[in-house]
């Protein structure tokens, strides 16, 4: 009952009562302002802002499927190594004459594919999701070692560089297909009979079974969708990189899960939100900014990351048990 | 047993959520060796009350006083030490431990090396259960034991901790007569003992069988409180729903139309045993029978949960197979099950989410959903069945139990289904909503709908249904038409043949 009270003291004007029903938006604006007075101002500066956007959209990208497939009550391990297989099989087909379209659909399928599977696994196998994803990440990182032997793949296509560097109208192209990503996933989520479905089967699966929803149908689209942006954001970064990496960004898995639990969606599903895990892609991305501003030693950044996961986790427990 | 000193009383009680006022001013006094029966709607404010009691919930105002003196709860860990001691409704036991452990988890016998000392918890464990005449095996595993072994359980366990206060909601809930016998007796064990017994049920009938006092609480207050010897059924069920309830059930005589559904055979290995059966346009079609007899899987197998191995199932004249719900679903079936909680309605999501679902899945070629017009539609389904909350963005989890399943019922009316399966629709709900429950069925019959109804409460069965199919076994031993049958007829045919003998031979 601790909200209620919350609640009640916050409710004598509007704005801290909107604060306290939105923390996290909270601990955004909060981090905005210490950003910026820590860091005497540079980290509001367009420069740093675009650096840091570009920086973490391919977490961005990736979280946007996390929380579908969270919101289903599940988990996506895969995705780290989704991004290795699609950063190689990319640089490969692009190095060996094959332009940037097929490449590039190519990737997306093996994306879709990847998802697919272990969608497969975890409904016809009834196979637990964190055990069938952490099998298709292994069958991942297999695959896209074996191409080369593990060795990366350079001399990639002008073109395909664009979607890492390029820009539109002074906007990196990965942070604005981040963004629409992201809009995608809230459409979705809000708008589509799927996106309500979801939320049902995440709730609970025997209901919504019992109530006509396709549950298996429902999963094998969410974690296909989470693959599909796993495939994304290995472009993205492929490009970015200029080469084809076997062992690129494996953390940035870590990553994705936790901009999906500070965002506020729960992992017993059916509760949360894609704009709460854009604000928690972007928290983690501030902190990290911050931390790098103030030259703090990186291996002490990784730490005090998970120390904020701990703190924020804790909070929303606190939020869902006292209901 | 009303000479025993005042225990707990609690005085001006007031609750306030965001909104709602749960409880203004309640009183209420226990005394030791006294069953004290709380009674009242859904929504009445019994279960607040009682989590206020056990310090669960911190009131907004009033006092609380154990032994005459005042006392303040902060969690409920404050309640327990003060012997005041809840079992709930959804029993909180661990299933995969065994009985002893679940008795003594909160303080597990040691050795002196701070091990689990096993023989000696099994022993005491042991000790206790046969204090209550049970046979029950300590070292079983929770989860293999029945409802009701699993209810003696909880209580040993709340009386191994030397509670002053015993708090049962709805205890009988679950229980089947000889059972519910056991339960009493137990309950007037511990009266001897002079513990103080708060006793929530939504069966009146238990009030008369086993309480001393009896307090009806109706929209957060105190309405009564009455020695039970003083007090008539029809009085205490005008004090519960304010006005004076003409009549335990609601039925309207509709005309009974063509065949709308037909099973022929229809088995279900281990399940259902060809069962034939017809309903018809604007019919009630009960079903009766024992816990197990297969009446649940009977539904099931009708909606598309359950494969059918053999017969055949015509719905509105055409042969289905029915792969899963969402065929039945598309014919038209609705099915409102048992476990509300599990299978009926999705807890953390809001009451007009959960109507909704039952319009989603129709829609299903529509990719876009209109949530003004699907919200609206929800809106007219919950004022129509009277679902009472503040506000449709609640979550359902947070409805009381009558509630919850008008919400489910709703779901089924979104959808249009003609033909609904109701399994035990009014268990766990009071008299009130019961008979807003039957109501709604009325109306469904009268706007052409039919209905099969699985019911264990037979007065209701009797007085509802235009038909009665018995069953046993898995299979269909009897029909009756309405008013053909009494209660001890139907019985005769709905305990199984086996059973009877071993009757008989012993």
């Amino acid at each position: 009952m601790n909200k209620t009270s919350d609640v009640q003291k916050a409710s004598r004007s509007p704005i801290p009562k909107f604060l306290a029903e939105n923390s996290r938006l909270t601990v955004f604006l909060i981090l905005l302002i210490v950003s910026t007075v820590l860091s005497k101002g540079i980290f509001l500066s367009p420069a740093n802002i675009h650096n840091m956007l570009r920086q973490y959209a391919g977490i961005g990208i990736m979280a946007v499927g996390q929380t579908v497939v969270i919101l289903l009550a599940g988990v996506d391990l895969a995705q780290g190594s989704m991004i290795a297989l699609v950063s190689m099989v990319v640089a490969y087909l692009n190095v060996n004459g094959y332009g940037i379209v097929l490449p590039l659909i190519v990737g997306l399928l093996v994306g879709a594919l990847g998802g697919l599977t272990s969608g497969m696994i975890i409904t016809k196998g009834k196979v637990p999701p964190f055990i069938a994803t952490l099998a298709v990440a292994n069958i991942c990182k297999g695959l896209a070692t074996l191409i080369t032997q593990s060795r990366p793949i350079y001399g990639l296509s002008k073109e395909l560089l664009v979607f890492g560097r390029g820009t539109i109208g002074g906007i990196g192209i990965q942070v604005l297909v981040w963004v629409n990503v992201a809009l995608l996933g809230i459409f979705i989520l809000t708008r589509t009979v799927y996106g309500r479905e979801v939320y049902a089967v995440g709730g609970n699966e025997r209901t919504a079974h019992l109530s006509g929803i396709n549950v298996q149908r429902i999963k094998l689209i969410g974690y296909a969708f989470s693959g599909i942006c796993a495939a994304l954001a290995g472009i993205m970064i492929t490009s970015k990189m200029d080469m084809g990496g076997p062992y690129v960004n494996l953390n940035d898995n870590v990553q994705s899960i936790a901009s999906v639990v500070i965002g506020g969606t729960s992992f017993a599903g059916g509760r949360g939100s894609v704009t709460g895990t854009v604000l928690g892609t972007l928290i983690i991305a501030m902190i990290n900014n911050l931390m790098n501003l103030m030259l703090i030693n990186p291996y002490i950044q990784q730490g005090i990351i998970g120390i904020i996961i701990i703190t924020t986790v804790t909070l929303n427990q606190r939020r869902t048990v006292s209901k | 047993m009303n000479n025993g000193k005042t225990i707990l009383e609690m005085e001006r009680i007031t609750k306030e959520f965001p909104g709602v006022k749960a409880l203004k001013n309640v009183d209420l006094k226990v005394r030791a060796g006294e069953v004290h029966c709380l009674v009242g709607e859904n929504g009445a404010g019994k279960s607040t009350l009682i989590k206020i009691m056990t310090g669960a919930h911190s009131k907004s105002s009033g006092q609380i006083r154990v032994n005459g003196i005042p006392v303040e709860m902060n969690g409920p860990q404050d309640g327990k030490k003060l012997g005041i001691r809840a079992i709930y409704q959804e029993l909180d036991l661990l299933p995969t431990l065994t009985v002893a452990e679940n008795i003594f988890v909160e303080d597990i016998p040691k050795t002196k090396l701070g091990l689990v000392n096993w023989s000696k918890m099994n022993l005491k464990a042991q000790e206790l259960l046969r204090t209550f005449g049970v046979q029950i095996e300590p070292k079983a595993l929770v989860k293999d034991l029945t409802v009701a072994e699993q209810q003696i359980v909880t209580i040993v366990k709340a009386l191994s901790q030397d509670s002053k206060i015993l708090i049962m909601d709805e205890p009988s809930a679950v229980l089947t007569g000889s059972e519910l016998e056991r339960l009493f007796g137990i309950i007037r064990e511990l009266q001897k003992q002079g513990v103080g017994i708060i006793y929530i049920t939504h069966r009146l009938v238990e009030v008369f069988e086993i309480g001393d006092t009896v307090t009806v609480l109706r929209d957060g207050e105190n309405i009564a409180t009455a020695k039970v010897e003083d007090v008539t059924m029809e009085q205490l069920i005008t004090w519960m729903v304010g006005r004076e309830l003409g009549e335990q059930f609601y039925k309207e005589t509709v005309d009974i139309g063509d065949i709308v559904l037909e099973a022929k055979n229809l088995t279900v290995t281990g399940q259902v045993k060809n069962v034939s059966l017809q309903l018809h346009e604007g019919e009630i079609l009960g079903i009766a029978g024992l816990v197990g007899a297969g009446r649940t899987e009977l539904l099931k197998s009708i909606f598309g949960q359950y494969q059918v191995d053999s017969g055949s199932l015509v719905v509105f004249g055409e042969e289905c197979h029915f792969t899963s719900p969402r065929d039945g679903i598309a014919k038209g079936l609705g099915l409102v099950p048992e476990d509300r909680k599990n299978e009926g309605a999705v807890l953390c999501r809001s009451i007009e989410e959960n109507i909704s679902l039952g319009v989603l899945v129709k829609r299903k070629f529509k990719f876009l959903v209109h949530f003004p017009k699907l919200f609206q539609k929800a809106v007219e389904l919950a004022n129509y069945v009277a679902i009472r909350c503040h506000s449709l963005k609640q979550e359902v989890g947070t409805l009381s139990g009558g509630n919850q399943q008008k919400t489910v019922l709703a779901k089924w009316l979104a959808s249009e289904s003609k033909i609904l399966l109701l399994d035990e629709p009014t268990r766990g709900i009071d008299v009130g909503s019961k008979l807003e429950f039957y109501k709604l069925m009325a109306e469904m019959v009268r706007a052409k709908k039919s209905i099969i109804l699985v019911s264990s409460e037979l007065p209701e069965l009797m007085a509802l249904s235009d038909r009665i199919l018995v069953m046993s076994n898995s299979q269909v031993r009897k029909e009756f038409l309405a008013g053909e049958a009494t209660q001890e007829e139907i019985l005769e045919y709905a305990i199984p043949q086996e059973l009877k003998e071993s009757v008989r031979a012993s």
